[in-house]
């Protein structure tokens, strides 16, 4: 039995024959019930390369197996896995968000009962009940945002692809958002997510690909690709308004040390000598009101890999 | 019907809903829009050909002319409503990026275009209902040639809605979609015997009115109120469905959301 939901291919993408490609020789699988993080700067290949997995955009060469279909050869099919949460915000602008997810329900084979069901049950998940009756047309960009979400999560399709869904979206909901992504792939769906919400998705991620010009940088768990790219460790340290004076003393040759206000202090080590910095350190520690110990995060790997390149918008 | 996963991979089955639910179901899709449209439709509709109508009849009085005009009224009511809904709609579902939210849920495509279609009809029935009213009741056509050319009248809608949807999505962008809904009135207004009676138009507009659906629609529609229904009368008709037979194809084949 394979485990792979998605296994592509060399896949190439050229919107003109003379004109760079959008998606350039792409290789990569993507497990049953893996939530897979594809980052990358504005412009990179991220969401014409969901569309091509969708069904919505014909590669110009190159394989897309689905489940064992050939997306590339029978597009249809994608639609009968896959629900697609798209980056624009283009829904039946006239219909109200209840209307939707019931007919959406009803679409990916749901009964009517249970359409209504399951439209009421992300409606309330969602916070969406208060607006549900209200054109899609007049709603906030976010609770737009979170009805094309619904639209997705409705019908239990085993394939959940969001393409940026946290934009718009205020801090609670977010989280809120991020919680209904995890426990979908808890309960074994598998997860694309396009997001340039990079420290948040960490937390969501099995693996990640980081996406440029159309080619994959890098691939991996956020740990491996995160090893791979920094091996040093940053100590933060703030000092107690007391002990100010005594910070000098206490970092007395340390290397990589760098001030970053009155009393607070990073410190740069390789990951090798963390635990002797860390063990310099302690004797002084009543003299701090925090110490942290921070490991390079996804968005420092993000950054480092693109080259610092904006990560806003998506292509 | 399912969707298996074939051979020893992962065991998923995904429900599809028949043909006719998919119909069913993508027409109240699409009907949110007309409905929001709706009460601007329908009283621009029933009021229109009347005040029209009347109009003419001062000038024209009660006879064949006047059934003629009231046969173009017709006309334009289902190239107005049908035609260009059709057109904007398959417009505007390219230009929003709408077309993937439908693309990316199982629908078939041949249903989709049908459910377009059948909305876009929905827009001519009011104007219809209303020129056969005035018909009867300023007119006294008689009912039966009157639902007679209900059929007719349908048959035109169903050929210029589809059309409608070929061109519409040749659109990329809102400009083009208005100089395309103004060519379109252009075509009709002008290019079809639908303000002036066939006899009356120079030979260059005779011929694109036997040519051109709006023009054989209005022949069609005229013959059958004045109760002509003769070898022009069945040549015209025949020649809508040759056109709605070929407005099919174009608009399933432009209608791909599939992008290239």
């Amino acid at each position: 039995m394979s485990a792979n939901a998605f296994e592509v291919l060399n896949l190439v993408k050229r919107y003109r024959p003379d004109s760079p490609p959008v998606t350039d020789h792409m290789t990569l699988d993507i497990g049953v019930g893996e939530v897979f993080g594809l980052l990358g700067p504005n412009g990179s290949g991220k969401s014409t390369l969901v569309r091509q997995l969708a069904g919505l955009l014909r590669p110009t060469s190159g394989s897309i197996r689905l489940f064992g279909h050939d997306v590339v050869r029978e597009p249809g099919r994608a639609s009968q896995f896959i629900a697609l949460q798209p980056q624009g915000l283009a829904l039946p602008s006239q219909a109200t968000p209840r209307e939707l997810l019931r007919l959406t329900g009803r679409l990916r084979g749901l009964s009517v009962p249970a359409a209504r069901q399951h439209a009421e049950t992300l409606l309330s998940e969602l916070n969406l009940s208060s607006c549900a009756d209200g054109r899609i047309a007049r709603l906030s960009g976010g609770q737009q945002r979170l009805t094309a979400i619904a639209a997705a999560l409705i019908g239990d399709r085993p394939v959940l692809i969001f393409d940026e869904p946290t934009n718009e979206l205020d801090p609670e909901i977010r989280r809120t958002v991020w919680e209904r992504i995890r426990r979908s792939a808890r309960s074994g769906k598998t997860v694309i997510l396009v997001t340039h919400n990079v420290v948040e998705a960490e937390q969501a991620l099995d693996r990640v690909a980081i996406v440029r010009h159309g080619q994959i940088l890098a691939l991996g768990t956020p740990g491996d690709l995160k090893a791979k790219v920094s091996q040093s460790v940053r100590l933060e340290l703030s000092f107690s308004h007391a002990a100010s004076e005594a910070a000098p003393a206490l970092l007395e040759g340390m290397q990589g040390v760098q001030q970053y206000g009155a009393r607070r202090y990073n410190v740069i080590v390789p990951r090798h000598e963390t635990e002797a910095a860390i063990s310099h350190i302690l004797p002084g520690l009543n003299l701090l009101d925090d110490f942290r110990i921070i490991t390079p995060n996804l968005e420092d790997v993000y950054l480092e890999l693109t080259g610092g390149e904006s990560h806003a918008g998506g292509r | 019907m399912q969707a298996v996963v074939k051979g020893d991979l992962m065991p998923v089955t995904v429900a599809r809903p028949s043909l006719r639910d998919q119909f069913s179901v993508v027409l109240q899709l699409l009907y949110t829009d007309y409905r929001a449209q709706a009460p601007f439709l329908i009283i621009t509709s029933l009021f229109l050909p009347l005040g029209i109508v009347w109009i003419i009849r001062q000038y024209a009085g009660s006879g064949p002319v006047t059934t003629w005009l009231l046969a173009g009224n017709m006309v334009l009511a289902v190239s107005y409503g049908s035609l260009t809904f059709a057109l904007w709609r398959s417009a505007a579902l390219r230009l929003t990026g709408e077309i993937n939210f439908y693309g990316a849920l199982p629908i078939s495509q041949i249903v989709f275009v049908v459910s377009i279609f059948t909305v876009s009809l929905l827009s001519t029935l009011p104007p219809l209902l209303a020129a056969g009213a005035i018909g009867r009741w300023m007119l006294g056509i008689p009912i039966g040639r009157l639902f007679l050319a209900i059929p007719l009248a349908l048959l035109a809608a169903a050929t210029l809605s589809l059309f409608g949807i070929a061109i519409g999505s040749l659109c990329r962008t809102m400009e083009q979609v208005q100089t395309l809904t103004q060519l379109t009135t252009l075509v009709v207004t002008i290019c079809s015997p639908v303000v002036l009676p066939l006899e009356k138009l120079p030979l260059p507009l005779k011929v694109t009115s036997f040519l051109l659906p709006p023009g054989q629609a209005t022949i069609a529609l005229a013959d059958s109120l004045a109760g002509n229904f003769g070898l022009r009368f069945w040549v015209m008709t025949g020649s809508l469905v040759a056109w709605l037979a070929v407005c099919t194809y174009l608009a399933a084949k432009r209608l791909d959301w599939r992008a290239k």
